[in-house]
């Protein structure tokens, strides 16, 4: 069965029985912070602390967050480049075989790479500029003796034509393309072994804003032909707002909110949504926005403050938020957010 | 900004689309000549490394030292110990291409020499005999010699024909040797120790750097200190000390080696650290985690894409790390506790300009000195070369 | 009666067909080719283009900054200075000052200031931020290092850095992206200059840290009454603080209008199709995006004739890709180049 023929099953799979393809239950990924020849632990960095959210299959799924909120490194714990501390990731093939990510070693581990591919956010740096488009694109496909020679050509062929580049670059190395292209390059790697689940980690932060669009399309196009389920990874909420389904908002570690994409947008119910969309600067002239100037900076991840993370910029804190952490709670709607005073506040969102 | 998007030295097409790449105009310059989208690392290296004048023309005299190291015994017109008493501390003789008459020769030419004792000093004077021309010519039958201990030979790449006159482009020692032909045997051993010495450190910094920098943690702590230690002695009296502690009955060729190993010894730490840091930064790549995602084995992203990666740095902290070699040879034998007589390498030859008298009276004895300036710089220079071209890539 | 003969609404800046560019091995790269627009007193105007298109080579010329040769500007870079009393003073053309000399130093700082995107290139590692502005204020007036420190105080606590008498003894490393920043802009701002360079400000920072430094800006700014050149690649940034924009593509102004025609009614074809291929957020959020094709030549590649033609979707063949269009005013304060609307004052692109 060709690779086409292949996806096309999958794809109408898929459409009969969506299912919940990961569930992550209090994922945590801590960071000591060593000191001395001893290494004794001074602090941790909670970088991921307690995140709990699930995708199912053939949706987007948006994790939105300032620099240092957890969300890259939640999405390295998914893939296990980098391995977490504890929680669990269950991730479901859909054909019988459920697994927790965060146990699997050696061949599992292996086995789960098909499945499950990362798309950088530097087209620069993630592809080794020693090697041509067939090792780099064709690296997965020899990594699990899928193909060689005549036939990896081929399949590596057939992959550059589907993300948009010409079958006939498979000499060239990356050098030779700009940004926007190797982000393409980067994306036909990404969907070599026909993975269901792709993390794609800022995938257009660092593209020309001409070329942004192009990609975008692309991954939804794809997301069309293939079947695919996606973790968006992004701080741009205007991109996220655009291609995700559903988006979990992190801060300091924590999921904060999560809700469906137009819900969140709409009508936000954690207040640290509510500033993020407001600070979004907006490409209309007419929407002078009465903007909240959120106070003082996000939280550091060594030191996180006492009760409410947010608490110290939160234009809505009252003294229970500076003693007591929230939990994350379901609204009625299914709606999640961790705030004490989600129930009484009326937030706005974006126009 | 638009220098950090083109980036110093980056080639001309990075960026271009290859679609769009199609000659709407030529593009002049040579890299363009070549297909740039399909050349590989190391033509990109030599498309850099060739803009980089100064350290080309290094190269050249780099690789022209290692061809007269290879081909000594032909290249000096004389044996470097064949003596002549009589020709004692004398003068470089002077190459002329106009005669006493004032006729100009297209082939260059020396006199004969008659040394006579000024009457009034009852110093040893060399006068010019200026009746026979004594064309220089190439390719000459002189001292015969074994050439690399494989067969028997005559020929000199230079030379004067009759066998009374004598050449001393460097002038001549103490026991009237040419110095010349000195210097040019002292090439072979003072260039190859560099070498020699340089692949041992390498190997031993390739190793323990390489463990230092993949393992991390405390086993990198733990090598650092050691490094650390090794590089904080001071490096000369160790050095005596371990070759005074040679036998003093070893063969020119056993202690040739103990010297190698003594300088390769404190030598591969800066190399480990080069290969350590390497290796920290490569870790951190994100192809390297790409690879990994991807579902490739260990082995294999070292072998393929750690190696590599470094092969460019290393070559060029390798040259970098030759000349040092050659100056502490000099020195070691210089002091005269390294090689010594009847090796020949440049640091011995000037032990016989340790004395002032003999330099007073015949400076070129130095000229051994000037050699030693001369590699050193030339390797240096290149090597920057090297390492500036050794990552094409950077942006 | 004072004699001045400076119109009060004469701007303050005028790049009349601002030109430079690089001579590198690889060729010559033209990094601006005849840019022109003028910033009046008081006002905020956004250069915007992606990378490569010579917004911030603009910057850095008016400066003297960009590390050209002379003989590579052209045009005019037309400046008013102030007189001691704060009046405007004579014109200085900035291109034709030697880039050393005395007098593009007491400009530098003093009436043109500059922010970077990377506050730590504007700051010495090894030095207080204190020590720095105080420096940076004896350089242009005599006073007493003790009134410096006093003038710098009052300076970060402008900027809104709490804490500013315990701050100003802080290292650079010490502070957090946004404090940088901050410190950054009471240095730059610290001489009171007339107009301020800012060159991507933000967008090295989260996007809340963003809305503080943007909103610092623009309250500064009418504090002070200077006026502000803008240069980003964000258009929503554009939007929010900008009066005037000037839309850069490959070393070319292709579009120069007051905001809101810009963004309600722009009309180069790159304009349009920028606008069209942003993700926006709100209610329409969702709709398929509308690329621009292809991607930005490089600096050595530009295509022939009109920069965009390749990529452009209302292309003239025989017209767009053989002579640059110059620019063509369609009402007052707003010019386009394009030839859709006229040819401007054409110029036919000579054999490169």
């Amino acid at each position: 069965m060709s690779v086409a023929e292949q996806n096309a099953a999958r794809s109408s799979d898929t459409a009969r029985a969506r299912h919940r393809l990961l569930d992550v239950r209090k994922l945590t990924k801590h960071y000591p912070i060593t000191e001395g020849l001893l290494r004794r632990e001074v602090a941790r960095v909670r970088a991921v602390d307690d995140v709990t959210f699930h995708v199912d299959t053939g949706e987007t799924l948006g994790l939105v967050g300032e620099s240092g909120c957890g969300k890259t490194s939640t999405g390295r714990c998914l893939l296990r480049a980098i391995d977490p501390t504890s929680g669990e990731m269950v991730f479901d093939y859909g054909d019988g075989r459920v697994v927790d990510i965060a146990k699997l070693e050696g061949r599992a581990l292996k086995d789960l790479r098909k499945d499950m591919q990362m798309v950088f956010q530097d087209p620069f740096s993630s592809l080794n500029p020693r090697w041509t488009l067939l090792d780099l694109v064709g690296e997965p496909l020899v990594a699990f003796r899928v193909a060689k020679g005549r036939e990896l050509e081929d399949r590596v062929a057939e992959l550059l034509r589907r993300v948009g580049l010409r079958p006939e670059y498979l000499r060239r190395y990356p050098h030779a393309f700009s940004g926007g292209e190797r982000q393409r390059i980067s994306i036909a790697r990404a969907l070599a072994l026909n993975p269901r689940l792709v993390v794609a980690d800022e995938p257009v932060s660092a593209l020309d804003v001409s070329v942004r669009a192009q990609t975008l399309n692309l991954l939804e196009d794809l997301q069309q032909e293939l079947g695919l389920t996606y973790i968006f990874i992004s701080h741009d909420l205007s991109v996220v707002q655009h291609i995700c389904d559903r988006v979990v908002v992190m801060y300091v570690g924590q999921v904060v909110e999560v809700a469906d994409t137009s819900s969140l947008f709409f009508t936000p119910k954690h207040p640290y949504t509510e500033a993020l969309l407001s600070a979004v600067p907006k490409p209309d002239p007419d929407l002078a926005s009465s903007r909240i100037v959120l106070k003082g900076e996000v939280a550091d991840p060594s030191n996180v403050p006492k009760g409410c993370a947010f608490h110290p910029r939160c234009p809505y804190a009252v003294d229970h938020c500076r003693q007591v952490e929230p939990k994350l709670e379901t609204l009625g709607d299914g709606r999640q957010v961790r705030c004490h005073r989600a129930h009484e506040l009326s937030l706005s969102g974006v126009e | 900004m638009l220098r950090r998007i083109l980036g110093r030295g980056q080639p001309v097409a990075a960026g271009v689309p290859a679609a769009t790449a199609e000659p709407t105009q030529p593009l002049e310059t040579e890299t363009e000549k070549h297909d740039y989208a399909v050349a590989s690392e190391w033509e990109l290296m030599w498309y850099k490394f060739k803009r980089h004048r100064l350290a080309l023309i290094c190269g050249v005299v780099v690789l022209l030292l290692y061809v007269v190291a290879a081909f000594v015994e032909f290249i000096a017109p004389y044996n470097p110990e064949a003596q002549n008493p009589a020709a004692a501390y004398q003068a470089p003789t002077r190459v002329h291409f106009v005669d006493a008459e004032g006729n100009f020769h297209l082939q260059p030419f020396v006199y004969g020499t008659t040394s006579q004792r000024n009457p009034d000093t009852f110093e040893l004077e060399f006068v010019e005999d200026t009746s026979v021309i004594h064309p220089l010519q190439l390719f000459v039958r002189g001292d015969s010699y074994r050439m690399w201990g494989l067969f028997d030979a005559n020929l000199h790449l230079f030379g004067v024909e009759d066998p009374n006159v004598r050449l001393y482009l460097l002038g001549a020692d103490r026991q009237g040797r040419d110095m010349f032909s000195r210097i040019v045997h002292g090439t072979r051993i003072s260039m190859s120790i560099g070498l020699v010495g340089v692949v041992m450190s390498f190997v031993i910094g390739i190793v323990v750097g390489g463990i230092s920098g993949y393992f991390g943690g405390t086993v990198d702590l733990v090598v650092q200190r050691i490094i650390e230690f090794i590089r904080s002695m001071p490096t000369i009296p160790l050095w005596l000390g371990l070759a005074a502690a040679l036998p003093a009955d070893w063969s020119i060729l056993q202690i040739y080696f103990a010297i190698t190993v003594i300088l390769s010894l404190i030598g591969w730490t800066g190399l480990a650290q080069v290969v350590r840091g390497r290796a920290l930064a490569l870790r951190e790549e994100d192809f390297i985690m790409a690879a990994r995602l991807s579902g490739t084995s260990r082995t294999r992203i070292i072998v393929r894409h750690m190696v590599p990666s470094f092969m460019s740095h290393i070559i060029a902290a390798l040259t970098l790390a030759v000349p040092e070699m050659i100056i502490a040879e000099t020195a070691l034998s210089f002091l005269g506790l390294g090689l010594r007589y009847p090796a020949i390498s440049w640091g011995v030859l000037l032990q016989e300009a340790q004395n002032l008298r003999s330099i007073a009276l015949a400076p070129w004895l130095l000229a051994p000195g000037a050699m030693v300036v001369i590699a050193v710089l030339a390797l240096n220079f290149f090597g920057d070369g090297l390492r500036d071209a050794a990552d094409p890539y950077k942006r | 009666m004072q004699n001045q003969t400076v119109p009060s609404d004469s701007p303050l800046l005028e790049l009349r067909d601002l030109r430079t560019g690089f001579a590198l091995r690889e060729g010559y790269v033209k990094a601006v080719d005849g840019a022109s627009f003028s910033v009046a007193r008081g006002e905020t105007i956004g250069v915007v283009g992606e990378s490569g298109c010579g917004k911030s080579i603009t910057a850095r010329t008016i400066l003297r900054i960009a590390g050209t040769n002379d003989s590579e500007l052209g045009g005019e870079a037309l400046f008013r200075r102030r007189t001691r009393d704060g009046r405007p003073g004579e014109v200085v053309d900035l291109l034709k000052l030697a880039p050393n000399g005395r007098e593009i130093r007491s400009i530098r700082g003093a009436e043109i200031a500059m922010i970077f995107q990377e506050p730590m290139t504007a700051f010495s590692p090894v030095h207080t931020i204190g020590n720095q502005i105080i420096e940076a204020i004896q350089l242009h007036h005599p006073v007493s290092k003790d009134e410096a420190r006093a003038t710098a105080i009052d300076m970060l606590r402008r900027v809104e850095m709490s804490n500013a008498e315990r701050r100003i003894d802080a290292y650079p490393h010490q502070l957090s992206g946004g404090m940088r920043q901050r410190a950054m802009i009471a240095m730059a701002l610290v001489c009171r200059p007339q107009l301020l360079l800012a060159d991507e400000p933000t967008t090295a920072l989260d996007v809340t840290t963003q809305a503080q430094i943007l909103a610092l800006i623009r309250q500064l700014k009418a504090e002070l009454g200077m006026s502000v050149m803008m240069i980003t690649h964000d258009l929503g940034v554009v939007a929010e603080t900008a009066q005037n924009v000037a839309v850069m593509y490959l070393g070319k102004v292709v579009e120069y209008a007051d905001v809101r025609a810009l963004f309600h009614d722009p009309k180069h074809p790159y304009t349009q199709a920028l606008l069209a291929s942003i993700p926006k957020l709100g209610r329409e959020a969702g709709a398929r995006l509308h690329p621009v094709k292809g991607m930005v030549p490089s600096p050595f590649n530009r295509p022939r004739g009109c920069p965009f033609n390749t990529r452009c979707p209302k292309a003239m063949p025989g017209v767009c890709d053989v002579d640059m269009p110059g620019p063509t005013t369609i009402k007052p304060g707003h010019t386009v180049s394009c030839f859709l609307y006229g040819a401007g004052d054409t110029r036919t692109e000579a054999a490169q």
